[in-house]
């Protein structure tokens, strides 16, 4: 049984890597070109931008939405994305990205990063997530939110070290418990952290951001358009002419090149259901991106606004 | 402590309001045609209770009860738990007011309407809304028919009509407790107002005010009527 998912997984990652070097994007560019960040636990290297799924692939049973999230997946694929995002806190998200896995037969070909949301058993959890992906193992698992995460790390650990997990980390969201956070990234040898970045929401540049380049863990960065309200807010404006200088051709690109401009960002992870802003999305993984006075101007600009 | 004051409603909110919509829009389709049947049995309600037929009450606690009941089951048990952690527990609610309504209903023999006060005619109001307007109230917020809510398969509706029939329990005999029976039947009801209206509100739904006000209204004409009330001395 082993075997057969170990075959299975080495031809889904053969089929997954060639599919990735042939394919081309949605936009007609090259699916290799984006910008990769490097994990410094491993120094793989991951596309900059990622699909996230809270609210937006929680759709129930409903098949049409089904579909159209199958969709989105598809098209952040083609152009070139790996990373999708998930927790069993988010309703039926997880079984929403199984089922498009499955129909795209893309599960050798995506960074699958899960979470544990729990104070009870964590092991179940993690079994009846892993069967809702239909993935064979996690390539990435995080304690949300730091909830039980004393319990619940040490198991995740002990995953990686059977081989069962590649990587491990924690979750926070909207500033909320950084002293906890560091601690804990002090005293654990974390891959990953997730915490909220945007261009306006930026304390973790203070203490956050250099601890984990001090500690060589990776950031992936959530909420990097406050759930849409900044794209709403900044809609209604143009887009300044100098964000050409950097590639941008309107606003999502500008936040998420912000984002993941920083040095120490590995991943933003935007959550979207409509096809034409995963492209918007990816676009930013590409083309030049904004230097330190750049993005100075960038924030200023925001913060103007 | 201090981290959960961080959270507010919408960071609690786990669904899109297309998802929720296109939820009522599947619904209905899964149960037409059950919302016009339902519809004539609220109808046939309104008439007994206007027209103080003696079985009238107990007729509305048994159609709200198993309305209670299969809206925990159907809707929230199987559907809305697809989307929400919590519907879950909403289920459980649903259930126990909807056992706890044909309970009374077949328990207590004599409940009739004796008299028609400030409750029953605030009651009776609130049964009209949610069994004739509020299927159509949706064309008000311009959104398509197929996502209205009905009386006895959504739960909004059917709990606004149950508020309405407790309301009208306030002016009949045979209630040996009146004040202890609001409290404990209307308490399910009135937390609905307040969790559905925060729902609404986190969608940025037009309507969201709406549950909560009729919660406000029907918990003060209750609390207040269900004290006026005389306790039956031959009920049990």
């Amino acid at each position: 049984m082993v075997n057969n998912l170990q075959r299975r997984r080495l031809i889904g990652l053969a089929v997954g890597a060639w599919g990735a070097a042939v394919s081309r994007s949605a936009t007609g560019q090259p699916a290799q070109d984006v910008l990769r960040k490097t994990i410094p636990s491993s120094g793989e290297k991951l596309p900059a931008i990622g699909l996230g799924s809270w609210i937006t692939f929680n759709v129930g049973d409903d098949t049409m939405a089904r579909r159209g999230c199958t969709e989105v997946v598809r098209h952040f694929f083609e152009d070139g994305g790996r990373l999708i995002d998930c927790s069993p806190m988010y309703g039926s998200s997880q079984p929403v990205i199984g089922e498009a896995l499955a129909r795209l037969d893309a599960v050798g070909r995506v960074f699958s990063a899960d979470k544990v949301w729990t104070s009870g058993d964590g092991a179940a959890q993690v079994a009846a997530s892993r069967a809702h992906w239909g993935v064979p193992r996690f390539d990435l698992l995080q304690v949300h939110n730091l909830l039980a995460w004393r319990t619940q790390l040490p198991l995740l650990f002990e995953r990686k070290r059977a081989g069962q997990l590649r990587y491990v980390g924690v979750t926070t969201s909207d500033g909320r418990r950084h002293d906890e956070l560091e601690s804990i990234m002090l005293a654990h040898p974390l891959d990953f952290v997730q915490v909220t970045y945007n261009i306006l929401d930026r304390a973790v540049e203070q203490r956050i951001l250099p601890l984990a380049r001090e500690r060589g863990i990776a950031v992936i960065a959530n909420r990097p358009f406050r759930e849409g309200v900044l794209i709403r807010a900044l809609e209604r404006r143009r887009l300044p002419a100098w964000a050409a200088e950097i590639d941008c051709a309107n606003w999502a690109q500008f936040l998420l090149k912000f984002i993941v401009s920083h040095p120490q960002l590995t991943c933003a992870i935007p959550a979207t259901t409509q096809l034409a802003h995963v492209r918007e999305n990816m676009g930013a993984a590409r083309g030049r991106q904004p230097d330190a006075a750049m993005r100075v101007r960038m924030a200023a600009l925001v913060a103007d606004m | 402590m201090g981290e959960w004051r961080s959270y507010g409603v919408s960071d609690l909110l786990m669904f899109s309001s297309r998802t929720w919509y296109r939820m009522l829009e599947l619904h209905n389709r899964a149960w037409w045609p059950l919302q016009p049947v339902a519809m004539v049995m609220g109808i046939g309600l309104l008439w007994a209770i206007n027209r103080r037929v003696r079985v009238a009450l107990r007729m509305g606690l048994w159609m709200l009860g198993l309305s209670m009941l299969f809206v925990a089951w159907e809707f929230h048990w199987k559907r809305y738990a697809s989307i929400n952690l919590a519907a879950p527990w909403f289920a459980l609610a649903f259930a126990i007011e909807g056992l706890l309504l044909t309970a009374l209903g077949a328990l207590r023999r004599d409940l009739t309407l004796s008299q028609v006060n400030a409750a029953v005619r605030t009651g009776s109001v609130l049964l009209s809304i949610a069994v004739l307007l509020y299927p159509v109230s949706l064309l008000m917020w311009f959104k398509p028919m197929q996502q209205s809510e009905w009386f006895g398969l959504a739960p909004d509706p059917t709990v606004m009509a149950t508020l309405g029939l407790l309301l009208c329990l306030c002016g009949s005999d045979g209630v040996r407790r009146p004040r202890l029976t609001w409290t404990l039947l209307s308490a399910i009801p009135l937390a609905w107002c307040l969790v559905t209206g925060a729902t609404l509100w986190a969608l940025d739904a037009s309507d969201w005010w709406l549950m909560p006000s009729v919660g406000v209204l029907a918990g003060v004409v209750g609390w207040w009527q269900s004290g006026l009330a005389k306790p039956s001395p031959s009920a049990g």
